[in-house]
């Protein structure tokens, strides 16, 4: 049976397979030969890679037993709270995202690197590794109290952050360890990576369709190969014609960009309320929604107010980070758009 | 029988110091080995030939030396043999509420200290409270008694990054000291100093670059010397240094402002490609700002206007606004002041 994910089946599991950024290899290279690590901090946009390089850094310094991980669910007290988190452990490391625990993931944290300080790996090395996903999303409090903790397990423990953006990590944490910046991959770092795929199945990628894949996915590799494989189970082959699919709530936003581009008025804007409670019903961020609309309508509007939109949506989207009925904001600033494209297309015709 | 477990604890104490990454390994032994802190220098020597020594409170911005001064004169006060008796070290944010502390410190603080033969060695003990500031005010104020109740027979140390976050009526109880970033000149000599140690060449190009893009932190830097130095054997050049250090190359910077010159849609693609390059919004406004106010042919007005929306933006980022969205703002804005 070829059910297995084709992200899961091709991903790189040592420094020598990855497949681009290679002057980002040689370091990794050198850091997992060097036998010692300092902390990391990884750092990038979404499906670039990271965590992959990680782990793959990880089997550098540790060897294969590095991918033998068991999922646990691990319970961790602090006078009477009790908190729950799963994490994925080996011999070497510990893998986990301790905003899943939300404003709790001080006390999981430094309770899990303490507990690392004091064990023993199974060969003769002397450090275990943290790796904490979403480093980004943690409490300013749990990165407060990473501060003296980093330093003092030195000694038996390595933490590796992961996160999306540098700026949210605070100036203390980001001082203790090394940045290291995955970007996405290029067009034809893509390229290769999906002819790669599609010659190990055994399959033809006829030139179109890579194209379109690439296109669709946004430079993310892990979107890319995912695309591919539904074409594949869709159609049993990589049939050139075939449309990549595209998510249903991305058609409708479109639409929703269709009504308000279509009429400007208190009936359309009601209209389009009831559709976007339909997509934040259907959980897909507020801040996706914003970003997406405003692409959507700079596109289809004239050059002189584009800058404008452009204004007002991220000051919306920004107060909505503050307030707390994500709808508001998100209405708010369609009308506002309405009211600038009225005005506009009124001052157009006379 | 020797099992293997008498055996372990002991054989990893060679190895550690071996692969002791070079913050910690460099970390100053004695108060003197401080870089750049001269005022604080003296007055911790004043003290240590005086054997008398205040509450103290340091504070400032990451790898300037804090907890080292403190471990340092903590080490020469009372040597190795003392320390351990003499000195608490406790983490603020790491024990759960005061009162752990408190109780932590009446435990310490009550055994007495031995009169020690040597009349050097002051008869006080040294309580160290790093990340102060994540303390609660709560839990500062309660800490105002607990200082007071012992202040007979021990020093605190408060250290932290951020002065504004420790009230006042504890933060008056303390000498204050402020730790200032490291000067070039400072943090030349170190680095230069850990070169000699490790035996490794570095072209000078090289040492200016890391002292640029560590701002003051010697922590900062020295773990990248150590990292560039591990990566490419004996030899730095700045090159290396770029490669792990988080700046925006000056060929970008020249490429936002050509496309700035261009359309809106040039704008765009370039904001979303500056993403998904991993470049970090808030790097990219500092750097921005300080080529755009650079410009001769920028008129002052449209400086203005530009340093205008730049703060907006700034602020957006802290403030937790989608970084896409902003860096578009900033951008388009941008192109819209110089267009007109
Ligand atoms: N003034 C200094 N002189 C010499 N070395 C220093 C100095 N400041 C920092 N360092 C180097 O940086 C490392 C970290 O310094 P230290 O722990 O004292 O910083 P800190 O001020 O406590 O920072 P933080 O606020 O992040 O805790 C030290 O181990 C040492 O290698
Ligand atoms: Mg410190």
């Amino acid at each position: 049976m070829a059910s297995k994910l084709w992200v899961d089946k091709y991903r790189p599991l040592t420094v020598d397979q990855l497949d681009y950024h290679s002057t980002l290899s040689a370091i990794l290279e050198r850091l997992s030969t060097s036998g010692d690590l300092p902390h990391l901090l990884f750092y990038g946009p979404s499906g670039a890679g990271k965590k992959t390089r990680v782990l793959a850094l990880l089997n550098g310094v540790f060897g294969a037993g590095v991918n033998k991980v068991k999922c646990e669910v691990r319970n961790f007290k602090a006078g009477t709270v009790n908190v729950e988190i799963s994490i994925l452990q080996s011999n070497y490391h510990i893998d986990m995202t301790p905003s899943d625990v939300a404003h709790r993931d001080k006390i999981v944290v430094q309770q899990i690197i303490k507990e690392i300080g004091s064990s023993k790996n199974p060969d003769q090395r002397f450090f275990k590794v943290v790796i904490l996903n979403q480093a980004d999303y943690l409490t300013d409090e749990a990165q407060a109290a990473l501060r003296r903790t980093l330093e003092k397990y030195t000694a038996t423990t390595r933490v590796i952050l992961i996160c999306n953006s540098l700026c949210r990590v605070i100036a203390p944490l980001r001082s203790r360890c090394l940045s290291i910046r995955v970007p996405a991959p290029s067009a034809d770092d893509m390229r290769k990576v999906l002819r790669k795929i599609a010659s190990s199945e055994n399959l033809e990628l006829p030139m179109s369709l890579e194209n379109k894949l690439i296109n669709a996915s946004n430079r993310n590799i892990r979107r890319a190969i995912m695309m591919m494989q539904t074409v594949y189970i869709q159609n049993s082959r990589l049939n050139p014609d075939a449309s990549v699919p595209i998510p249903e709530w991305e058609k409708y936003l479109k639409e929703i960009a269709t009504n308000v581009l279509d009429e400007q008025t208190p009936k359309s804007l009601k209209i389009v309320r009831g559709k976007l409670y339909e997509v934040l019903a259907s959980c897909i961020p507020p801040t996706t929604v914003f970003n997406t609309l405003c692409k959507e309508l700079v596109t289809r509007s004239d050059a002189a107010i584009k800058t404008v939109v452009v204004r007002h949506a991220a000051d919306y989207e920004l107060q909505m980070k503050s307030g707390s009925k994500p709808i508001v904001h998100l209405e708010a600033f369609l009308a506002r758009f309405m009211s600038v494209y009225k005005q506009h297309s009124n001052r157009m015709n006379y | 029988m020797f099992v293997q477990s008498t055996l372990a604890p002991q054989k990893p104490v060679v190895e550690v110091t071996q692969t002791l990454p070079w913050v910690e390994k460099y970390r100053p032994q004695k108060i003197d080995e401080l870089a750049h802190q001269e005022e604080i220098v003296n007055a911790l020597q004043t003290s240590l030939s005086s054997g008398s020594l205040p509450h103290l409170l340091f504070y400032g911005p990451p790898g300037t030396g804090k907890t080292s001064a403190i471990l340092a004169i903590a080490k020469q006060m009372f040597g190795p043999d003392l320390y351990k008796s003499r000195v608490l070290e406790l983490n603020a944010s790491d024990d759960r509420g005061i009162n752990v502390v408190r109780e932590k410190i009446k435990k310490f603080a009550q055994v007495a200290v031995t009169k020690y033969q040597n009349a050097q060695c002051p008869n006080f003990k040294i309580i160290i409270l790093d990340e102060a500031d994540s303390l609660t005010s709560d839990a500062q104020s309660a800490l105002r008694r607990v200082i007071e109740k012992y202040t007979k027979v021990t020093r605190f140390c408060l250290i932290c990054n951020y002065i504004s976050k420790i009230i006042d009526p504890l933060a008056s109880r303390c000498a204050k000291f402020r730790f200032k970033p490291i000067s070039e000149e400072a943090h030349l000599n170190r680095l230069k100093y850990i070169c000699e140690q490790e035996r490794i060449n570095c072209t000078n190009d090289a040492f200016s670059l890391l002292i640029q893009v560590s701002e003051g932190d010697l922590r900062k830097s020295i773990t990248a010397l150590q990292s560039t130095s591990k990566l490419h054997g004996d030899w730095i050049s700045d090159q290396m240094v770029l490669d792990v250090a988080a700046v925006i190359p000056a060929d970008v910077i020249n490429q936002i402002y050509q496309s700035l010159q261009g359309t809106f849609e040039e704008v765009q693609q370039l904001s979303a490609d500056l993403i998904l390059e991993g470049f970090q919004p808030d790097s990219i406004i500092f750097q921005l700002f300080d080529f755009l106010l650079s410009r001769q042919e920028i008129s002052d007005i449209k400086k203005a206007k530009i340093v205008e929306v730049l703060a907006e933006v700034d602020y957006g980022l802290v403030a937790g606004g989608n970084e896409s969205l902003l860096i578009l703002k900033a951008l388009s804005s941008i192109q819209e002041i110089l267009n007109n």
